[in-house]
């Protein structure tokens, strides 16, 4: 084996891990990102930043939710449903949490890159 | 050595392209039985979630008692009159209900229904009901005034004010018929979830089963208090803080006890159930919440296969032993108090 040959094996070998650790990093970020789905459509993806701080009006068949976001969570501070649940269940915070509207066919979920639970029996 | 080199180049292209083989998930919302239903499974078939869909508004015209005319509403409004003949889906419903009514000693009740109306609990005027009134009331909920017959595929009530729900046991029901359509399409790794309670199928694509966490029942915002791993299998919960109301700073779950007219009022926050498929876990979650902890482990202590968490307001956890190394506790508030 030459020398050039050895060099850039372990050029290819260090290209190699430095890919992957790369990738692991990247899908382990902890980024969380509210997913807003109203009648099994995504209408909106918010990133909880800073900058994303505010409330969003989400409007379907004449009527509407509010979401609050915040750099922690989401939550829905008004809704002209009836029952009101979704007001009630308040803010939610880790991957994998959700709250339904279902009069409005309304979900917010918060999702991570990688999450740390699949689902969340309730 | 060129060849080596080629060698090592093409396995190293051949890890990175590893993580981009799977195989698609499809994933639906489904927006019926009161409640919402998530599919996730892994497969090329594009149809299979349609397919899916259009069983489940099958079943729920079926089984909704607020579908004008399905066969839950036509048995109903018949009550006091004449039997209803009802499909297969329906009857084999019934015949399941019947069975934990029998096993959990009238825990379990599909003929709340008077009761559930009197409440109304989840409608824009919450109120509770006068005393009187539902002392009136809790006579027609007993299990006595429903007749199944096993030859005609009947069911009728003999009472004209009796009535029944299946809210404690469809949606169960719902699950298995997806996970069976899931089967039929040689679908091998599945997550379905009806109204909260979920489903597995197989595990995920790379065989690690899923982990569900389990939501804190005395302040959902604080998210799951426990996770579990499970591949195959159902796990259901029933609660005082799914649905409820607030009247006089006092709080009203939608849980009725049969026995006493009121909401369940025992102790207990929620109970959580383990078993092979969901139609067994969904009745049983509620009727063990009815039955409380002693009654409640000593039955499920007596059906294989199946475990329950119980969850008090003092956040003590209460386990069947199969669940002794299952449960992984990560709101340390929590601790299991008592294996039974």
């Amino acid at each position: 084996m030459r020398s050039g040959d050895k060099i850039l094996i372990v050029l290819l070998l260090i290209a190699a891990v430095v890919y992957l650790a790369y990738d692991y990093f990247k899908t382990r970020e902890a980024q969380l990102v509210a997913v807003v789905i109203q009648n099994g459509e995504v209408v909106q993806e918010i990133p909880l930043t800073e900058d994303n701080a505010g409330e969003y009006t989400f409007e379907w068949n004449g009527h509407y939710n509010i979401v609050k976001i915040t750099s922690s969570g989401a939550e829905i501070l008004a809704a002209d449903c009836l029952n009101q649940n979704c007001v009630h269940q308040g803010e939610i915070k880790a991957a994998g949490e959700s709250i339904v509207c279902l009069p409005h066919r309304f979900v917010v979920e918060i999702r991570a890159a990688e999450n740390e639970v699949d689902f969340i029996v309730k | 050595m060129n060849k080596k080199l080629l060698l090592i180049c093409l396995s190293l292209m051949l890890l990175s392209g590893c993580a981009s083989r799977e195989m698609p998930i499809r994933t639906r919302q489904i927006f019926a039985m009161d409640t919402i239903i998530e599919i996730n499974a892994y497969t090329d078939d594009e149809q299979i979630v349609d397919q899916i869909e259009q069983r489940v508004v099958e079943i729920e015209k079926l089984m909704s008692r607020t579908i004008p005319n399905s066969e839950v509403s036509q048995i109903n409004d018949l009550a006091g009159t004449d039997a209803v003949r009802v499909s297969e889906d329906t009857y084999a419903v019934l015949k399941a209900a019947e069975k934990y009514h029998q096993l959990s000693n009238d825990a379990f009740q599909i003929t709340v229904l008077p009761l559930v109306e009197l409440w109304n609990i989840g409608s824009d005027q919450p109120q509770v009901p006068d005393a009187t009134r539902i002392d009136e009331v809790k006579q027609f909920c007993s299990s006595r005034y429903l007749e199944l017959n096993e030859v005609e595929k009947t069911a009728y009530l003999t009472n004209s004010q009796a009535g029944i729900e299946l809210g404690g046991i469809a949606k169960g029901y719902v699950a298995d018929e997806v996970i069976k359509l899931l089967k039929e399409d040689g679908i091998e790794h599945a997550l379905v979830s009806v109204g909260g309670g979920i489903q597995a199928l197989g595990g995920k694509l790379d065989h690690q089963p899923w982990v569900i966490g389990l939501e804190n029942p005395i302040d959902a915002t604080r998210g799951y208090f426990a996770t579990c791993e499970i591949t195959d299998g159902a796990i259901v919960t029933s609660g005082d803080y799914q649905r409820f109301m607030i009247v006089d700073n006092e709080r009203y779950h939608h849980l009725i006890d049969c026995k006493t007219g009121y909401p369940v009022d025992n102790g207990l926050a929620s109970v959580t159930i383990w078993s092979s498929n969901s139609i067994d876990a969904d009745a049983l979650s509620t009727a063990v919440y009815v039955m409380g902890i002693e009654k409640g482990a000593e039955l499920i202590n007596s059906i294989e296969d199946t475990e329950a968490l119980f969850v008090t307001h003092n956040k003590d956890l209460i386990i069947t032993q199969g669940l002794k190394d299952r449960l992984n506790i990560v709101d340390k508030g929590f601790s299991i108090n008592e294996i039974r």
